[in-house]
């Protein structure tokens, strides 16, 4: 008896197959259309450029009324973001309104990658190294770049 | 050539009516491009920039006629007329300033384009009159003062009627002293009347006085040429004839100019994403518009309000929109749609109305899966009170009022049972809602059917499930047997009853009420007898008992678990005195 899928899913889905945000794409999952594989191209200028990240965003149940879920499946070094490739963004907490849509969830975590901010951070001892010595934890994030977003 | 829609506003004041126009788009810049979510002053600017142009002006107008600086206010209102010629409220306004500064005449004309512009507000007369007063024309003047009173709202006609009493007075005083003036041929009679007399017009608080003074004098022989009521001259009451006539065909007149008032849109203005919603992505459905513009469909934005008191598109709060309960329809929007987009509209109705024949069908099959709460333990016949606050209820609730089910299944949590519930529940049926200010509620509800679940699932985050209803298998042979055992419980119940101890019967009065009394042919009801729930409920039974005894579907058997359950009882309470079990 499972409900069909609300209106508003399959039209985002919709728009953002027929206009992509530049640099992402988001594809649903051939058995669950509340599941999208997200890969995120690291912004130019950013100790990111040149990786691939992949991404898995959920939409939940009561979508839109709560955020969707979004978490890195590839590893990076960034203060707000954790081991297990949560993400800080208030967005997706408390600042999550049902009017904001799956494309603009995309577009603040590019954004977050092109500006990572050490002050509001989740992974704490990446974010302290980013305050304390921000080339050195540039030049780890480019290195874990490397290392685990241009393997494929 | 541009297409035209025409829209038809009649009820609009002006576009700015309701609208924050200093408020502007409120677009948070949403990074698709796409206009989403625009206010209404958004399109009324869109749509009808020049006469938007001329209402700010007119406001500047205004401020400066408050400050007395009428050269100024004169200036922004003569500029705004060029933007837009049609707005009475400018008409009036500019007549209003007009008076002021003693040109009548204009004064005039710009009145009669106000009332031309609107027929049915009555302000435009009134300006009208007080033109025609400052010119003169006492009759003509009241003929408008007639005019305003017939379309003026009731809490601002007293002001009218003093203004007629006034308007009538100094056409009654012109006449009186006019024939004064030609009988007596004593010019400062007339002068000392005419003074004793003109405080009264600009305070109504002093005309029965004169009035009184009148008739006092009338009785001195002059009555032929006063205005007391009593014996009127004949070329008063020609007068008073003459202005009911011109009144009669004035107000004839406007019947038949059916002049009502429609604002244009040029379609390459119109865009029907803009009608779109921002919360379910389909077109506005009774759409409902917040204090800072924003219009959602009515079903939606009470979803947001259920979790969160600020617009959802620009985070303004509208914590009073939701205690006050606003959630008419916007007609402005409403109407644009549907002149616009009407079979979209018409679609969208279709839409709306299949999904509450969906919701109304709760419980019909098993494709219809009935909403069930999840809190306590609900009883056949028993009342329930729920405090409703989480927001997935605050839906549902709202859902089984909207679709007229107006009831839902209650089932007791459970921790290692599927979805953490029982497999079985009752219906409770809403009685009333009383809501508080933030939305929260207090739904009054009493337990009615029995079900069994079939299938679990989830809606929009709240529980669903097909169920299978039960009630009583009427019992066909031994019903003798089963009156004896029905009676000899109902006694031992009631002792046990009677036995309790003063404050807890009052607490149990104050809840469920007294015992329900024996029905006729209890046997025959799918519950059983209702005293048998109320005695269930009373009793301190654990969950699992009550539960089962729920789901029980003979009398018989429901009736020796209670027996055996209130034999306990009894026993607990007075070891002594408890009767043998089975004695009867
Ligand atoms: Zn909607
Ligand atoms: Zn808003």
């Amino acid at each position: 008896m499972a409900a069909g899928l609300p209106r508003r899913i399959i039209k985002e889905t919709q728009r953002l197959m027929a206009e992509p945000v530049p640099g992402i794409s988001a594809v649903p999952d051939e058995t669950n259309a509340r599941y999208f594989h997200v890969v995120v191209a690291g912004p130019e200028g950013s100790p990111f450029e040149g990786g691939v990240f992949k991404l898995e965003l959920f939409l939940p149940e009561e979508y839109p009324m709560s955020a969707p879920k979004v978490r890195f499946m590839t590893k990076i070094y960034h203060p707000n973001i954790d081991k297990l490739g949560r993400i800080c963004l208030d967005i997706l907490k408390d600042k999550w309104s049902p009017a904001l849509q799956i494309r603009t969830v995309l577009l603040s975590i590019q954004a977050l990658l092109s500006a990572p901010n050490p002050d509001d951070p989740l992974a704490n001892d990446v974010a302290e190294l980013w305050k304390v010595n921000e080339s050195e934890a540039i030049r780890i994030a480019r290195e874990w770049t490397r290392t685990y977003a241009m393997g494929n | 050539m541009a297409e035209i829609k025409s829209l038809s506003f009649s009820y609009l004041d002006g576009p700015e009516r309701n609208l924050n126009l200093a408020g502007g788009g409120g677009n948070r810049g949403e990074a698709s491009g796409r206009d989403r979510g625009a206010t209404l002053a958004t399109l009324v600017s869109r749509w009808w920039q020049q006469e938007v142009d001329g209402v700010k002006l007119r406001t500047e107008g205004n401020k400066y006629f408050q400050n007395q600086q009428l050269e100024k206010a004169l200036e922004a209102y003569n500029k705004a007329f060029k933007s837009a010629p049609q707005d009475h409220l400018l008409l009036s306004n500019r007549s209003h300033v007009m008076h002021t500064m003693g040109r009548a005449e204009e004064a005039l004309k710009d009145a009669e384009a106000a009332t031309r512009c609107r027929p049915e507000w009555a302000k435009g007369y009134f300006r009208k009159a007080m033109a025609l007063t400052s010119l003169g024309r006492f009759e003509d003047s009241i003929v408008s003062l007639l005019q305003c009173a017939i379309l003026e709202e009731s809490n601002n006609l007293h002001n009218i009627k003093d203004e007629i009493t006034k308007a009538f007075h100094r056409l009654l005083i012109r006449l009186t002293s006019n024939r004064r003036y030609s009988m007596e041929g004593r010019n400062s009679r007339h002068h000392h009347c005419y003074s004793r007399l003109s405080p009264a017009l600009s305070d109504p608080s002093i005309i029965p006085e004169s009035d009184s003074e009148d008739s006092e004098d009338s009785e001195d022989g002059h009555q032929q040429s006063h205005c007391g009521p009593s014996a009127p001259p004949v070329e008063e009451v020609s007068h008073l004839r003459k202005i009911m006539d011109k009144f009669n065909l004035e107000v004839e007149r406007n019947k038949k100019s059916s002049c009502s008032y429609v604002r244009a849109v040029e379609v390459q203005n119109y865009d029907k994403n803009d009608f779109e919603c921002t919360l379910c992505y389909r077109y506005l459905y009774q759409p409902v518009t917040t204090p800072c513009g924003h219009s959602f469909c009515r079903t939606c934005l009470d979803r947001c309000l259920d979790h969160s008191t600020s617009c959802p598109l620009c985070k303004t709060s509208i914590k009073m929109f939701l205690a006050e309960r606003r959630t008419a329809v916007t007609e402005f929007v409403e109407t644009a749609m549907q002149t616009v987009m009407a079979s979209e509209c018409q679609e969208r109705k279709q839409q709306h109305d299949e999904e509450m024949d969906e919701l109304a069908a709760a419980g019909k099959d098993s494709q219809h899966g009935i909403p069930i709460f999840i809190a306590t333990l609900a009883i056949p016949t028993v009342s329930c009170p729920l405090h409703v606050f989480e927001p997935r209820y605050r839906l549902m609730i709202r859902r089984c009022m909207e679709s007229g089910t107006r009831e839902f299944g209650m089932c007791v949590p459970m921790e290692n049972a599927e979805n953490g519930y029982a497999d079985s529940g009752t219906m409770l049926e809403i009685r009333d809602i009383e809501y508080t200010p933030d939305g929260r509620s207090i739904v009054n509800t009493v337990g009615s059917r029995r079900f069994r679940i079939v299938s679990k699932s989830v809606k929009d985050g709240y529980n669903t499930a097909a169920v299978e209803f039960l009630q009583d298998v009427v019992p066909t042979s031994n019903l003798s047997e089963l009156h004896k055992l029905h009676d000899c419980v109902h006694k031992l119940a009631s002792k046990w009853y009677e036995s309790i101890e003063h404050m807890t019967k009052r607490r149990i009065l104050v809840h469920y009420g007294p015992m329900p009394p024996v029905e006729g042919e209890y046997w025959t009801i799918p519950n059983g007898p209702a005293w048998m729930w109320w005695v269930i409920v009373i009793l301190p039974l654990d969950h699992r008992i009550q539960l089962s005894i729920l789901n029980e579907t003979s009398l018989k058997r429901r009736l020796e678990i209670l027996h055996k359950i209130v034999h306990c009882v009894l026993v607990q309470q007075h070891p002594q005195q408890a009767p043998a079990e089975g004695s009867q």
